[in-house]
């Protein structure tokens, strides 16, 4: 394998461990059946770069033990962390970690939304939902990685936004997730992260 | 880095496969519910003003100054154009940026799978509403009616449009109600006994009183907008005397401070009106003019009372009751204010009844600047169209049913013919603010659906089966009065509803659809229509005229607030009163036919049983009202948790120490909390701030019995319950 297959290669499994991060955060693998869960087991087990990182390893390995049963507390223990109606034990929104008294739509949202801006992106019911969910972040990332003319703001969105917070999100996953499922999705986002900020580190950006 | 072995084909496989698992598009910028294209005029920087009214159960009913920058909340204070929120707002409603825009707010519209389980998954409204409706459907077939739909809705939120909840329940059929209030209810009949109903002066004209008794209130903690006029009052030298068992923060800054024992005020102010009487400092032109029954009353005041005997009922010394009585009775105008919580007692009524007593012998009803202030609602007259739909055709049943929202777990359980099967709960926390709250948990058992409206998380809503995200007062519109002051404030909708809330008038509309989709017909309340619309018809001629105003949108427009004009702003000025004879009635046949006795007499407090001797009383907290705020980390930073104040007397008693765990235990429950060693409070009572639920698996309430007071059905349809004669015992832990 060249060094242009492998740097090809790495961008394609970050987009597929963006969208996957993605479709999690939004809810999409919430009704996923249990025979479509051992599918999506088996391709992040072919996924060389989690494969590669401790916490993927740890992650997949959760994954591996899940049983119908595992599937059921998944969502009430998603919704704990990520949505409500309790408070949050996993705070989705970047600016629960950076503004200094934890509350939404603050200054710290706002340079997000002026980040969307920049590429000529908002959230489609803005207002509404605050920009700095973990969600619009990745679906921003996910935009940015489509294009090599877009890499610097890539960086420089990851370093000051999600990469900043995204540790601490994972701390509290790991503290109060109660489904394997979770604690799964934590682990590899926490593994991901690491592999994303020594990819940045690597190319000197 | 990576795994070299892997081949590329792997890779795509992985990509393509998540989206065809997934049943999506590849999720990029095309995705559903995330970032699209920029609309081009989009431009940062846009600051904004809006006027919104705080709509929380307190007195002072602010109107708030609130500034949009780029769609959010950047800064909210009082509004100047408000003379009696005079640019200020309390500790608490500095919170509200933070209630709008804590990451904890429920947000969507979700069920629970197994109440109390914490299992909760996420629905649509749409999904909600199915579920709700057919449930409503399902019991109109099986009782023949909507009675076992209960409704038990107050005072979380008082905008008038926050009334479609009622009107939605209206509108589906008869339904059973929680009814009467935890609030006012003796007093109210007592003041509807005396007065024909409770109407109380400008708190503005604390400025023109020449002395200034607070009874039982501690406006410090409750009505912080008041304090200013009182101080100001006292600035300018009238006298502020505080009569309160506890020494309350008020209490502190008065000019003289009176212990009374609880539950005996009525005592006190029948003392001083047998001084009053005895020394000829009645005003015998007013008594003459406005009342009757007079002589009948002058006559059981010398018969029954003694300024001893009400010395040694009230633990007030006799001087120090004919001082008072003097400097009360000779001052013009001297001006009482009455808290709720005086008359949370078996005696409640009967005691404010006297206190009234006392305003009308010195003829200080109807003058400015005086009066017996205790609560007010002349200016809510609104039309209230959100209600006015009516049932359905052909809906079984003849009309409500009515359960004492004081009792209101013992009296679910007990409805029968038809059951109970069905909550809807909005604007209320009954699991938390209700007497017996076990009881209360007992009859959301009996349910096949509870159904809560709320904004954050409350020990209801972990026991509902569907919560519905609500709006907060900057989300939506309204029109907001206070039963205290005299303004009337508009609420405009200053940002997006955050997540997926509404207001309780889109979910009464929202459901409305829903069942007539389902079944046509089932619902009178519209299915849709713009709140501005809907606040706009809640104004009236006679509303418009009392305030000077030609519309919600003029209002908004001039200022946000106004004042209603000075026909009413003085209690009974003309004289006029509403009850059977059109005079001030000491002797009340009214009060006799609802089972009093028809005099303002003294009637015995409740007294305490040998196993429990200490009273227990849980008086409102500074920081909260009722349960509400409780979810504020800012006011949590200062005081996180519950306490109980005792006396040093009482605590060596027990030998308990400051920081101690202390038990407070009676037949109706028990619970564990730390200990606050306080010369505040009389050693004979402890003190628990009411409203206290977060983080701990217990409420003021667990040791509070369903013991009524004295008064409520007249005006309330319900009596109240004696909160105050709760009594405990207490140990070290
Ligand atoms: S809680 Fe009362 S005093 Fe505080 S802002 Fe609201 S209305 Fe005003």
């Amino acid at each position: 394998m060249n060094h242009s297959e492998i740097k090809h290669s790495c961008l394609e499994e970050r987009m597929f461990m963006y969208q996957l991060f993605l479709h999690y955060y939004r809810g999409d693998l919430l009704k996923l059946p249990a025979a479509e869960w051992g599918k999506l087991l088996e391709i992040l087990e072919c996924q060389p770069a989690l494969q590669s990182n401790d916490w993927g390893r740890k992650a997949v390995l959760q994954l591996q033990n899940m049983t119908t049963q595992t599937l059921e507390p998944f969502e009430y223990d998603f919704n704990r962390l990520f949505v409500g109606p309790n408070k949050l034990l996993a705070s989705p929104f970047e600016s629960s970690y950076q503004n200094f008294e934890g509350t939404v739509m603050q200054a710290e949202t706002l340079k997000v939304r002026n980040f969307y801006y920049y590429e000529g992106l908002q959230v489609a019911n803005e207002g509404g939902l605050p920009d700095d969910h973990i969600q619009f972040e990745l679906e921003f990332i996910l935009h940015l990685l489509s294009s090599e003319k877009k890499k610097e703001a890539l960086h420089l969105f990851l370093e000051k936004h999600l990469l900043k917070w995204v540790d601490q999100h994972c701390a509290r996953i790991e503290e109060h997730s109660q489904s394997l499922i979770t604690l799964a999705f934590g682990y590899m986002l926490k593994g991901f992260i690491l592999l994303e900020k020594s990819l940045i580190e690597g190319e000197g950006l | 880095m990576l795994n070299e072995t892997i081949s590329r084909r792997t890779f795509i496989k992985g990509s393509v496969s998540l989206s065809a698992l997934l049943g999506l598009g590849a999720a990029g910028t095309q995705a559903p519910k995330g970032l699209i294209p920029k609309a081009a005029a989009k431009t940062n920087g846009k600051v904004e003003q809006f006027y919104n009214a705080c709509p929380r159960n307190c007195y002072d009913t602010c109107s708030i100054l609130t500034t949009v920058e780029d769609g959010r909340i950047t800064f909210i204070t009082g509004n100047e154009k408000n003379t009696y929120t005079k640019g200020r707002l309390c500790v608490k409603g500095n919170t509200y940026p933070r209630v709008v825009y804590s990451p904890d707010r429920i947000k969507y519209p979700m069920r629970q799978k197994g109440r109390g389980s914490g299992n909760w998954e996420r629905i649509s409204w749409d999904e909600a509403y199915t579920i709700i409706a057919k449930k409503i459907l399902e019991i109109k077939k099986e009782y023949g009616s909507t009675l076992p739909i209960c409704l038990n809705k107050y005072s979380g939120n008082f905008n008038i449009l926050n009334y479609a909840t009622e009107g939605m329940l209206s509108s589906i059929g008869y339904t059973t109600r929680a009814q009467g209030t935890p609030c006012d209810p003796a007093g109210s009949d007592a003041q509807g006994f005396d007065m024909g109903v409770a109407y109380n002066n400008d708190p503005e004209q604390f400025l023109d009183a020449d002395y200034i008794i607070l009874w039982g209130a501690n406006p410090s903690w409750t009505s912080a907008h008041s304090m200013y006029f009182i101080e100001e009052a006292k600035e300018n030298g009238t006298k502020l005397v505080v009569i309160d068992p506890l020494i309350t923060q008020t209490a502190s800054k008065a000019d003289e401070y009176i212990q009374v024992k609880a539950s005996t005020d009525g005592a006190l102010a029948l003392g001083m009106i047998r001084y009053i009487l005895d020394n000829q400092l009645y005003d015998k032109e007013w008594v003459n003019q406005n009342s009757i029954g007079f002589n009948e009353f002058f006559a059981y005041v010398k018969k029954n009372i003694t300024l001893d005997w009400a010395a040694e009922k009230t633990g007030v010394p006799k001087p120090v009751i004919e001082r008072i009585a003097r400097e009360y009775a000779t001052a013009k105008p001297a001006n009482i204010w009455i808290g709720f919580g005086m008359q949370r007692h078996v005696n409640g009524g009967a005691m404010v009844r006297a206190i009234d007593a006392l305003a009308a012998i010195t003829g200080n009803i109807g003058k400015k600047g005086g009066g017996v202030n205790y609560i007010g609602g002349e200016t809510w007259g609104f039309n209230y169209h959100t209600m006015s739909f009516g049932a359905p055709e052909g809906s079984g049943g003849e009309e409500d049913r009515f359960v004492n929202m004081n009792n209101f777990g013992a009296q679910v359980l007990a409805a029968n013919e038809p059951p109970i099967k069905m909550m809807w709960i909005a604007c209320r926390n009954p699991l938390a603010q209700d007497p017996e709250p076990t009881v209360v948990k007992k009859a959301f058992d009996q349910m096949d659906l509870v159904v809560t409206a709320d904004l954050y998380m409350n020990q209801t809503v972990e026991y509902s089966d569907i919560v519905l995200p609500v709006t907060t007062p900057f989300e939506s519109v309204g029109i907001n009065v206070s039963y205290w002051h005299y303004w009337m404030n508009v609420n405009e909708q200053a940002i997006k509803p955050l997540y997926e809330t509404k207001s309780d008038l889109e979910i009464a509309m929202g459901l409305s659809k829903k069942l007539n989709q389902i079944e046509p017909g089932s619902c009178t309340f519209p299915v849709s229509g713009d709140p501005l619309e809907w606040v706009e018809k809640e104004l009236n001629n006679d509303i418009k005229a009392l305030f000077g105003v030609k519309s919600w949108d003029d209002l908004r427009k001039n200022g946000g607030t106004a004042k209603a004009n000075e026909s009413i702003t003085v209690a009974w000025n003309d004289l006029k009163f509403r009850t059977p004879s059109g005079k001030y009635e000491f002797y009340s046949k009214k009060a006799a036919q609802y089972g009093h006795h028809p005099l303002p007499v003294f009637t015995e407090e409740y007294k305490a049983p040998k196993e429990y001797p200490i009273r227990c009383m849980s008086p409102h907290w500074k920081f909260g009202i009722h349960s509400q705020f409780q979810h504020q980390d800012w006011l949590m930073a200062i005081q996180d948790h519950p306490f109980i104040e005792i006396h040093p007397d009482l605590a060596k008693t027990r030998s308990i120490k400051d920081g101690d765990i202390v038990k407070i235990i009676n037949e109706t429950g028990y619970m564990t909390l730390p200990a606050k060693i306080t010369k505040m409070v009389p050693a004979d009572t402890v003190v628990m701030y009411e409203g206290w639920w977060k983080g701990v698996n217990y409420t003021e309430n667990f040791t509070v019995k369903a013991l009524a007071e004295d008064m409520g059905e007249y005006k309330k349809g319900q009596r109240g319950i004696a909160f105050h004669d709760n009594f405990v015992n207490i140990e070290k832990a």
